[in-house]
C-alpha cells in the first residue's frame, strides 16, 4: 500500500519537476530563433552612400547582418570588433549594417566619428527588422552563401562567437 | 527622425481607410491584441507604446490593406517570432494539452481526494466499537462489582 502511494506521488511529482526544470532552463523573455535554417527574407534597402542593396544579390558568400542604432550603447561595444572582423575576412564575407529605428542624420554623425568599412542600410519603417524577428538592438544574423539564415546572436556579439560562425564557412581558423 | 516620419506617414496612410471601415479597424485591433510586443513582452502590440509595437501594428494594417486574412497575418508573425509572439497559445496540435491538461489534472486530483476522504471515514467507527464492546464485557462487569463491594 505504501509503495503504491509512493509510485502515485512520484508519477505526479516527477513530471512537474521535469516541467519546472524545462521552464527554468531557458529565459522566458528570450525571443526564439524562428528563422533558423529558413530562407533569409529578401529586402532592398537604401545605403547611406546613396545606392540600393538587395540581399539576394549577395548570394555566393556568407552575409553578416548586424542590426544596430547610434543611440544603442551596447552596439558601440561591438562596432570596432565588427570592423576588424570585416577587414580580417575581406572579400570572403559580406558584412552589412542595418540601421534600426534611428535617423539618417544621427547615423551619419556616428559613422563620421567611428569609421566603418562596410555598408550600412536604412530601414525607415522597421519592416526588415520585423521580417527578421528583431526584438531590440544589437542583433546579428548570419545568412549563408545559399541565402539561408544559419545563426542569430541577440545582444552584443563576441569575436569568439563570430569566428565560430565564419571560420568553418570560409575555411579559416586553427 | 526619418524613420519616425516614415512610420507616421504609414500610419496616416492606413488611418483614413480604417476610420472609413470600423469593422476593418476592429479586426486590426483584434489581431494586435493577440500578438505580444517583443519589447514590452507582457503587452499586446495594440496597447504597447513601444516603437517596435507601433511598427508591428503598421505592418498588420499594411497586410490587412493587401487583403490578407487574420490567420495569414498571425502566421507571418509566428514565422518570424515563433509561437512566443502569441499571447494566447493556439488550441490545436500538442498545444491543446496546455488547455486540457490543467482541468483534467484538477478533476483527477479531486477524485483522488474524494476517494481518500471516503476511505478515511470508516476508520472512525472501529474506535467507538471497542468502547461498546468493553462496556459489555462480563469479566469487566465482575471486576467492577468486586471493587464496588
Amino acid at each position: 500500500m505504501k509503495w503504491r502511494n509512493v509510485i502515485i506521488a512520484a508519477l505526479i511529482v516527477l513530471p512537474l519537476i521535469g516541467l519546472l526544470a524545462m521552464g527554468f532552463g531557458h529565459d522566458p523573455h528570450a525571443v526564439p530563433f524562428a528563422l533558423r535554417d529558413k530562407p533569409a527574407p529578401d529586402f532592398t534597402l537604401r545605403t547611406l552612400s546613396g545606392g540600393n542593396m538587395k540581399l539576394s544579390e549577395l548570394r555566393g558568400k556568407p552575409v553578416v547582418l548586424n542590426f544596430w542604432a547610434s543611440w544603442c550603447e551596447p552596439c558601440k561595444y561591438e562596432h570596432d570588433m565588427l570592423q576588424q572582423a570585416s577587414s580580417y575576412y575581406g572579400e570572403s564575407v559580406q558584412f552589412v549594417g542595418v540601421v534600426y529605428q534611428d535617423s539618417e542624420e544621427n547615423v551619419r554623425k556616428y559613422l563620421q566619428e567611428h569609421a566603418s568599412v562596410y555598408p550600412h542600410l536604412l530601414d525607415p519603417t522597421t519592416a526588415v527588422a520585423i521580417d527578421y524577428g528583431i526584438s531590440g538592438v544589437p542583433e546579428t544574423y548570419l545568412v549563408d552563401k545559399e541565402g539561408v539564415v544559419r545563426e542569430k546572436s541577440p545582444g552584443v556579439i563576441s569575436s569568439k562567437e563570430l569566428r565560430s560562425w565564419l571560420d568553418k564557412r570560409v575555411g579559416r581558423g586553427s | 527622425m526619418s524613420w519616425v516620419v516614415a512610420l507616421l506617414m504609414l500610419a496616416a496612410d492606413a488611418e483614413p481607410s480604417a476610420r472609413a471601415n470600423p469593422a476593418a479597424e476592429a479586426e486590426i485591433q483584434a489581431i494586435g491584441q493577440r500578438l505580444r510586443c517583443p519589447v514590452c513582452q507582457g503587452m499586446p502590440i495594440s496597447e504597447s507604446p513601444s516603437e517596435m509595437a507601433q511598427a508591428m501594428m503598421a505592418r498588420v494594417r499594411e497586410m490587412k490593406a493587401e487583403g490578407k486574412e487574420r490567420d495569414e497575418i498571425i502566421a507571418y508573425f509566428t514565422q518570424r517570432y515563433g509561437e512566443w509572439v502569441l499571447l494566447e497559445p493556439r488550441k490545436d496540435g500538442v498545444l491543446i494539452l496546455l488547455w486540457t491538461l490543467p482541468p483534467v489534472v484538477l478533476l483527477v486530483g479531486l477524485f483522488v481526494l474524494r476517494r481518500h476522504v471516503r476511505r478515511a471515514k470508516p476508520s472512525v467507527a472501529p474506535v467507538s466499537a471497542p468502547v461498546a464492546a468493553v462496556a459489555a464485557d462480563p469479566y469487566l462487569d465482575a471486576v467492577r462489582r468486586e471493587v464496588e463491594q
